[in-house]
């Protein structure tokens, strides 16, 4: 739901929040801004070809070195497609130069790049988290406006989400990506990153950029960033399934059914009933879904899980009208992300009749035969390998008046994670 | 001795015969002429043929505005001599000449589609049949709607489905019009229509079989044949009453009307298949458990096989 900042340049009237913002609270947010005019960027993509900026972000310097944070979404389509970008920053005054990219965090949405340059002048990153309430001074250059401030305050850290984020009570636009976030005594606690409009915006944590900064003292200067990016991405998705994988799952009830609930903090699930008075079956549903989304490039993000349940029932459709709406259901199905053909690899499927092994023999016998039609697909990353997004859906067969369809689908993990999942995932959903 | 005479038109169909006992026989639009022709195109006094002592006929054409031909178009200038079987031709019409002795062709058998068709086409099975097919059309419909049945929709569809059956069955009684001189709209609807009827019980057999394989290429390969099977059905049923040629021929025609239909079918799924999908091609159709024949497999067994999915090297 948070959207990138970085592009649209389509929420003109969001601008008008903004400076109703600064004007509110002007005086310590014209003193920070005054003090720390001279080590904000704004950092341009330059098409080659075009020569023009194919999109623009923010960013600040953090050592007299030359060394300037930002986000990745930002530099993303030079780590891409070096022969058709490059990077550009104009100060303060208007001066331009050249950057190069010295290291990323796609996790987290980072990137450093430095220039060579004579400035000097840094911000000072702060050590520790605020207390709620406290104020956060955003800086950046929304919609090439201008550099301006967002005066707000700290609210806490998401809770529905697997990576430690900053909710920011302040409206962050376009453009303002990779801009500090500074407290009271002018440290930055956090970098801009996203935001879901209407006062409700996103900063990466500091401690992130602190260790960030300590990794690119180990790096090589000439590092492959597919490698890098399949390492971050690999390290991340297991961490992610440790965790998902080490909890207990929930079980709910849906009609005669057990199916899964919140697994974790960063699964929230959502559920309704079709309750369409002339329709001749119902629908009920759960559905579950992570918001965390890790952005690779503009057509490419990965991170997300789902898994949904929908339960049909009919008292009047006859078997073969009923199976004609139920098929209807069982696909085509998608993958949670979003990836080209650049990306990934075709969907690659196994396809069969599983027993409905989880009711004993003794009343399975009573009951009559029942299976579950099964699907398991994978699709493997093109520059990431050991990396897959999965789909799995099916369908339970044993009634000719009810039946429920579960999916799930998860992006951006192993072979083994995806493994355990499924196995789990089988074990756990059931027809009573 | 007597001389049999033809008149043939283009598609071979005899229109008119005669018999003549004279030794001498002239053709012309004139009505003193022993054979009277009345195309524009032929003269009053167009051609005259004269019996020889050993049996054959002498052709001579009497100065004749557009000429005689003979049957493969070569202009006959003067004389030309014909024998029993041979063919020439005066204005547009073809001429061919026998002698009484010539023998003929055994007689085709009365083919059991003729006598199936000649029973339906009588009006009361007529009308049975078209009822049949109606309340097939919409049953078929009734089990594949899963709201509430808009009777005005199911008509307007059921209307479509008739009007396409009459649409096909007019131009094939149209084609038979032209080349048989022969008007069958009864047979040629009722043959439609059943063929028809076939089509769309035979997707409810392509359905229980794509269940039951889960094969994607498995249904592909089915649809195209067994859709391919029935329209050489159509084709040949269309043809036969439509066109008069022998079963060979008409077999042939048939075939290659309905595999060129069909693989032109596959060729444009082929083109139009994307390099790349977002979503997976798999067996999209579910039954009641009843119609499944396939063994289920363990959740264990299941798994392991799942994990192949992973080795895309093997691509």
């Amino acid at each position: 739901m948070s959207w990138r900042l970085m592009r649209a340049f389509t929420l003109l009237p969001a601008i008008f929040f903004c400076l109703i913002s600064t004007n509110i609270s002007a005086g310590p947010a014209q003193d920070l801004f005054r003090e720390h005019k001279k080590a904000i960027y704004q950092i341009r993509v330059i098409e080659l070809s075009s020569g023009n900026k194919s999109s623009i972000g923010s960013g600040f310097q953090i050592n007299p070195d030359g060394m300037i944070a930002t986000n990745y979404h930002v530099i993303s389509d030079v780590v891409h497609k070096p022969e058709k970008y490059r990077l550009e920053y104009i100060n303060h005054e208007g001066k331009k130069g050249e950057l190069s990219i010295k290291n990323i965090d796609i996790v987290h949405d980072l990137a450093l790049v430095k220039h060579q340059d004579k400035y000097s002048e840094s911000i000072h990153l702060a050590d520790d988290l605020l207390n709620k309430g406290e104020g956060i001074f955003s800086i950046g250059n929304p919609l090439d406006l201008g550099m301006i401030v967002i005066a707000g305050a700290y609210s806490g850290l998401i809770e529905n989400s697997f990576y430690e984020r900053i909710l920011f009570s302040g409206s962050l636009n376009p453009g303002m990506s990779g801009g500090p976030a500074l407290d009271i005594t002018g440290k930055v606690t956090g970098i801009n990153v996203a935001t879901s409009g209407n006062q409700i915006s996103f900063l990466v944590p500091v401690k992130y950029l602190h260790a960030l900064l300590a990794d690119t003292e180990q790096l090589s200067d000439s590092f492959d960033f597919n490698g890098l990016i399949s390492r971050q991405l690999l390290q991340d998705q297991t961490a992610r399934f440790d965790l998902l994988l080490a909890s207990d799952w929930p079980r709910d009830t849906l009609g005669k059914t057990t199916i899964i609930g919140e697994i974790a903090r960063f699964t929230r699930c959502w559920g309704d009933t079709s309750n369409d008075k002339d329709s001749l079956y119902s629908v009920t549903w759960s559905r579950c879904s992570s918001n965390d989304s890790i952005y690779i490039s503009n057509s490419f993000n990965t991170g997300k899980l789902d898994y949904e349940f929908y339960l049909f029932s009919t008292n009047e459709l006859n078997p073969v009208r009923f199976f004609a709406r139920y098929q209807n259901a069982f696909g085509p199905i998608y993958s949670a992300n979003k990836a080209g053909k650049e990306d990934v690899t075709n969907f690659q499927c196994h396809q069969d009749f599983v027993d409905n092994e989880n009711v004993p023999a003794e009343e399975a016998k009573n009951k009559g035969i029942s299976a579950w039609d099964t699907l398991f697909c994978s699709r493997s990353y093109n520059n990431y390998p050991g990396i897959y997004d999965v789909l799995f859906i099916n369908a339970y067969l044993g009634e000719n008046d009810q039946g429920l369809i579960t999916h799930f689908s998860l992006t951006g993990v192993s072979r083994e994670n995806s493994m355990a999942f499924l196995r789990r995932f089988m074990e756990h959903v059931r027809w009573n | 001795m007597e001389l049999i005479v033809e008149l043939v038109n283009r598609s071979q169909k005899t229109i008119e015969r005669h018999k003549f006992d004279s030794t001498r026989i002239t053709i012309g639009r004139a009505f003193d002429n022993d054979l009277i022709i009345s195309d524009q195109h032929v003269s009053p006094y167009h051609a005259e043929l004269q019996k020889q002592d050993d049996g054959s006929w002498l052709l001579h054409d009497l100065d004749s505005r557009n000429g005689t031909y003979t049957s493969k178009g070569r202009k006959i200038e003067g004389d030309a001599l014909l024998r029993s079987g041979d063919e020439f031709i005066v204005g547009k019409v073809r001429i061919r000449i026998y002698n009484p002795d010539y023998v003929v062709k055994p007689a085709v058998a009365l083919s059991n589609i003729e006598n199936i068709f000649d029973f339906l086409s009588r009006p009361a099975c007529a009308f049975i049949l078209i009822l049949v097919v109606f309340g097939i059309t919409a049953g078929n419909q009734y089990l594949q709607s899963f709201n509430k049945i808009n009777t005005s929709e199911m008509g307007i569809s059921l209307l479509a489905f008739f009007i396409v059956i009459l649409i096909w069955a007019s131009i094939w009684t149209f084609l038979g019009r032209l080349l048989r001189h022969e008007t069958r709209f009864i047979t040629q609807f009722i043959a439609s229509a059943s063929v028809f009827i076939l089509f769309s019980i035979n997707e409810y057999i392509s359905a229980i079989i794509s269940f039951n394989t889960l094969s994607p290429f498995w249904i592909y390969t089915y649809d195209y044949l067994s859709n391919g099977l029935l329209l050489v059905l159509l084709f040949t049923l269309n043809l036969h009453f439509a066109v008069q040629q022998n079963n060979w021929r008409r077999r042939v025609y048939a075939n290659v009307f309905a595999w060129s239909i069909i693989s032109s079918m596959i060729l444009f799924q082929v083109a139009k298949d994307p390099e790349f999908r977002a979503s997976p091609v798999y067996v999209q159709t579910l039954l009641p458990i009843q119609l499944l024949w396939k063994e289920p497999v363990s959740k264990e067994q299941f798994i392991t096989t799942a994990e192949t999915v992973f080795d895309h090297e093997l691509d």
